[in-house]
């Protein structure tokens, strides 16, 4: 059982090791998916594990990453066990539609980082959801709230901004 | 190419120790740009003295690719508008090299458009403007800012042609050539447009006397755009007198320009069209579809100018039945949020929903390898009285069969239908919707945002018009006070979205 199971080290940036499944994050990640395959020759002789150094993911967010790809990718998990704190309530049309919504409900910092990772790591899943819930934050907001969620500084003139206001005052 | 990105900081939080960074994109291999190490200082915001407050978002890291991937999502124009008036950084992503014709184009076709509200002509002369939110609309939609007739003081003989990208066109009668204005609600500018050379006045004797009547369009402009200043008109008019018949002319006006009328066709009186051409069923990429009630539909070619019957296969047809059109994009390709999937997302598919008595058929256009494609029927529901009394939210306990099924409006992915009954001098209208995808039948719940059985004009919220703005010269602003926000377009627009799927 344990000799089938193969296991996969991720070292994030700040030195932190996390196991993994490899079947599963083969599955998820096409990015580590390629470093396991150009590790493979060497790894069939000595039967060890691997580590693989993932240089530009922090500790935290890669652990948010593993999370999110355990929950989604791990087939065994999603159908053994029903749920442990997943609600699932009737209308949901996915059973892990309340768990994205709780995972993406982070501060912006967390969530850019998340982005990042996704796109490095190549999840497109996750990529789609975080960017589609940085879109959600801007939604609904005016110009000054949205610089002040994402802490933008206006760059713009005064005349320029005039002029914009002048054409799409409807807008604002 | 290689876009530089990454920061220096003083105080470097955890998650920044990285400064040169790997990154694969999500596109196809041809644009990814591979492993490319980039420091760059662009942003001032790092160029702080020490000691003073960091500023915590990270969202100046985010490289523009990615941004842009992130304002796609972005559903309503009004939300892209704001973002992109964030920062400089922000807008030139969405400007692009080419002043966001490629992105709005892209993000227009992610999204289902935005409806504000609708135009009626009333019978009897005037129009009005039935807003899809509950709240007051702004005087602005109610044209109060076109000339008034010397006489009467209003505005009420100019009616509602057309509704397209944010503008709409006026016309003064239906029964004789006539004069237009086109106009854009939300700047409050207009422009008027003499009739046709060649058409006569209705003033002028002779012309009243014969059957007369014009269908006008309002299509894009040359380059794909539209804008008061920008825009194309198609002006289809039958006359009895024998010298003129039937005519295609075309206004186009491009920026800078002060249009002209060109004539496109000139033939004998057509009379397939005598009972005019019925309604727009739908605008797909450009194309206008136009849904007659005897069945058929016609399509403006793009190119050609003219307008070609589209073929579909024999309709079944009882005289005394009417058919109504809605022409839609399936909703498969904008269902999938990523925008730059590999591989790429199948090419939308236009699909033509026609209702004719109780009878609902789906046409799709299946796609040959060479060549434009044939239209097949792929789905239909014989009786759409039974079909719907299962649904939740139909009007009544009692069994009624609906006295007529109409397609009164289309968007991504589905069509709208009202069905109507009268029972002992009590008038029902009821709203469902039809998925094309799916095939099945849902009820409105918005019912609101369509306007019953009568014919209208949906006005649609314009994507932004700031990138036009911007490259002209600049003007020296009258003031420059700060700006004051304007709430009552503000919220009314705001409250018109989303509309992304009719329930």
């Amino acid at each position: 059982m344990a000799s089938e199971k193969k296991v996969v080290f991720l070292r994030s940036s700040d030195g932190e090791a996390f196991e993994v499944s490899e079947e599963v994050i083969s599955a998820a990640s096409v990015t580590i998916k390629g470093m396991i395959d150009e590790e493979s020759p060497s790894r069939a002789d000595t039967a060890a594990t691997t580590t693989l150094a993932i240089p530009n993911v922090t500790a935290a967010t890669l652990s948010r990453v593993l999370h999110y790809v355990n929950k989604h990718f791990d087939a065994a998990a999603v159908v053994g066990r029903p749920d442990d704190y997943i609600f699932c309530a009737p209308g949901d049309e996915h059973p892990l539609a309340r768990f994205d919504d709780d995972f993406v409900d982070v501060d912006n910092d967390t969530l850019i980082d998340l982005v990042h990772a996704a796109e490095y790591l190549h999840i497109k899943k996750l990529f789609d959801l975080t960017c589609k819930a940085v879109a959600d934050k801007l939604k609904g907001r005016t110009i000054d709230q949205i610089r002040e969620t994402f802490g933008i500084v206006n760059d713009y003139t005064v005349e320029e901004e005039v002029e914009v206001y002048r054409e799409n005052s409807w807008a604002f | 190419m290689a876009e530089v990105f990454g920061h220096f900081r003083h105080q470097p939080m955890p998650h920044s120790v990285v400064v040169g960074v790997i990154r694969s994109s999500f596109r196809s291999a041809s644009t990814a740009r591979p492993w490319t190490w980039s420091v760059s200082t662009r942003n001032p915001r790092w160029w702080r003295r020490a000691g003073e407050e960091e500023p915590r978002c990270v969202v100046h890291d985010v490289p523009d690719d990615l941004l842009r991937l992130i304002l796609l999502r972005l559903g309503s124009p009004l939300w892209l508008f704001r973002a992109a008036c964030a920062c400089k950084r922000w807008r030139r992503i969405v400007d692009g090299d080419d002043r966001g014709r490629a992105f709005l184009r892209l993000a227009s076709s992610l999204h289902p458009p935005a409806v504000v509200g609708h135009y009626q002509n009333n019978v009897g002369g005037g129009r009005r403007f039935v807003p899809s939110s509950s709240l007051p609309a702004p005087s602005c939609f109610s044209l109060d800012f076109i000339p008034k007739n010397v006489v009467t003081g209003t505005t009420e003989h100019w009616q509602v042609a057309d509704c397209h990208g944010g503008l709409v066109l006026l016309r003064e009668g239906i029964g004789f050539p006539s004069d237009l204005i086109i106009c854009d609600p939300l700047t409050r500018r207009y422009r008027r447009i003499h009739r046709p050379p060649g058409q006569g006045s209705w003033r002028s004797p002779g012309v009243a006397a014969g059957y007369y009547s014009a269908n006008i369009f309002l299509i894009d402009g040359d380059d794909g755009n539209i804008s008061v200043s920008n825009f194309r008109v198609l002006y289809r008019s039958d006359d009895d007198d024998e010298y003129i018949g039937s005519q295609l002319d075309m206004f186009s006006m491009a920026d800078g320009g002060f249009g002209n009328w060109r004539v496109l066709r000139r033939s004998q009186l057509d009379d397939r069209y005598r009972d005019g051409f019925g309604r727009v069923a739908g605008r797909i990429d450009g194309s206008l579809y136009l849904g007659l009630h005897a069945g058929v539909v016609t399509v403006l070619d793009k190119d050609k100018l003219e307008f070609c019957k589209v073929d579909l296969p024999p309709i079944r047809r009882d005289d005394g039945e009417r058919s109504t059109f809605a022409v839609v994009n399936n909703g498969a390709a904008a269902a999938g949020t990523d925008p730059t999937t590999s591989p790429p997302s199948p090419p939308p598919v236009v699909c033509i929903v026609h209702v004719h008595g109780q009878t609902l058929e789906l046409f799709r256009r299946r796609q040959v390898v060479h060549g434009t494609g044939e239209w097949v029927l792929e789905h239909s529901i014989p009786k759409l009285s039974r079909a719907t009394r299962r649904l939740p939210g139909y009007p009544d306990h009692k069994r009624f069969w609906w006295q007529t099924v109409e397609v009164i409006a289309g968007g991504t992915g589905f069509a709208v239908l009202s069905a109507w009954v009268s029972d002992r001098g009590r008038s029902m209208t009821w709203l469902f919707s039809f998925n094309v995808d799916t095939m099945e039948l849902q009820p409105v719940t918005n019912e609101a945002a369509y306007c019953g059985k009568t014919m209208a004009s949906t006005y649609t919220m314009p994507w932004p018009r700031f990138l036009r703005a911007a490259r002209r010269p600049l003007l020296k602003p009258k003031s420059t006070s700060p700006i004051k926000a304007n709430p009552p377009i503000f919220q009314f627009l705001e409250a018109s979205y989303p509309r992304a799927c009719p329930t």
